[in-house]
């Protein structure tokens, strides 16, 4: 919106106070619209994260028969809190996420413990790879062969990655159109 | 003489960076660059590895891109303390930016690196700096662990 100076004065020098009031008034109403529409768009944007967080997690998800719950639960886990009068806020729930999100999302180590299972394309080559070798499935139901997990699990950074897409896409102007009034 | 990228190069002279750094100040503090030679070290560690590049055109009309590389270090400390150090030294020793080095490979040699100064790194934003839990399914290991996110740039 652009209020011209020229007009906020009458000839004489003095304010033009009915021209200020209704610049004021078409103001405020303006104001009163995008507070309408703020939480509309905030909300769109905690699920833009979910989806964007749900498809980094599918897109390096490398073994075939994960469940995908994970990508799933990040997808309904985005939610936004209304701090004041007019703070918003995007919140990633974690109650309704595997407990392995965090996991998944920094790496790390899995606790060392002896289970029983296979690799569902593996071979057994020699006495070391007892378990075989391959990128398939691990089938862990109580069958196959004793086998400890070394490697670490590699994170995802699923939560920085929809962050840094979301300011990508903010910088672009796809979240602040449709909430900013016409600056004409 | 085989030369590498500027990608590579950045790697590369954020890893001589923090080498040099760590042996003077840190000795005894592993520094790898993969994942996967996380196995074979023990704590501590400090893991360096550039995951992601993000891109924005270098100013209006312009076709050329501007890169930010995106490197996300992991800490593997011994306690809570050492986690809280080794952050905070890391954080200081980086942040007025490092020498960026052409690197290539000698020619008698190809595991012969050579470097030569070309620039400097910068860090243009740091977007993460936490302690990680993982909860129920942490290992020993990742006990007192930091987890930081930079996004650095390359320039003169």
């Amino acid at each position: 919106m652009v209020i011209k100076s020229a007009k906020l004065l009458t000839k004489s020098g003095a304010p033009a106070m009915p021209y200020i009031r209704a610049e004021m008034a078409r103001l405020k109403k303006q104001i009163q619209e995008v507070k309408m529409l703020l939480p509309i768009e905030i909300e769109k944007l905690g699920l833009r994260a979910g989806k964007l967080m749900a498809e980094r997690v599918r897109r390096m998800t490398k073994r075939e028969g994960a469940t995908g719950e994970l990508a799933v639960a990040l997808e309904e886990s985005m939610h936004f809190k209304k701090y004041g009068t007019s703070s918003y806020q995007v919140v990633m729930t974690t109650a309704g996420l595997p407990d392995y999100w965090a996991m998944i999302n920094y790496g790390g180590f899995v606790s060392p413990k002896y289970v029983y299972g296979f690799w569902s394309d593996g071979e057994r080559s020699d006495y070391t790879k007892r378990g075989g070798t391959g990128k398939g499935t691990f089938e862990a139901d109580g069958q196959g062969f004793l086998m400890m997990p070394r490697k670490p699990i590699k994170g995802f950074h699923y939560i920085f990655y929809a962050y840094q897409r979301i300011i990508t896409e903010m910088r672009s102007g796809k979240f602040t159109r449709k909430v900013m009034p016409s600056t004409k | 003489m085989a030369y590498y990228t500027i990608t590579r190069n950045t790697e590369l002279s954020t890893l001589k960076f923090l080498q040099d750094n760590l042996a003077t100040d840190w000795p005894g503090v592993n520094l790898i660059k993969t994942w996967a030679q996380l196995e074979k070290v023990e704590n501590p560690v400090v893991c360096v590895a550039l995951t992601d590049t993000d891109y924005t055109r270098e100013e209006l009309g312009n076709t050329a891109f501007r890169k930010n590389y995106i490197f996300t270090i992991d800490i593997f400390a011994t306690s809570d303390a050492m986690r809280i150090d080794l952050s905070d030294w890391l954080m200081n020793i980086i942040n007025p930016g490092w020498t960026y080095y052409e690197v290539s490979q000698s020619s008698g040699s190809n595991r012969t690196l050579v470097y030569t100064e070309a620039g400097r790194c910068r860090i243009d934003a740091v977007y993460d700096n936490t302690k990680v839990d993982l909860g129920k399914m942490g290992d020993i290991r990742d006990k007192y662990r930091q987890s930081i996110i930079l996004s650095v740039t390359t320039g003169c």
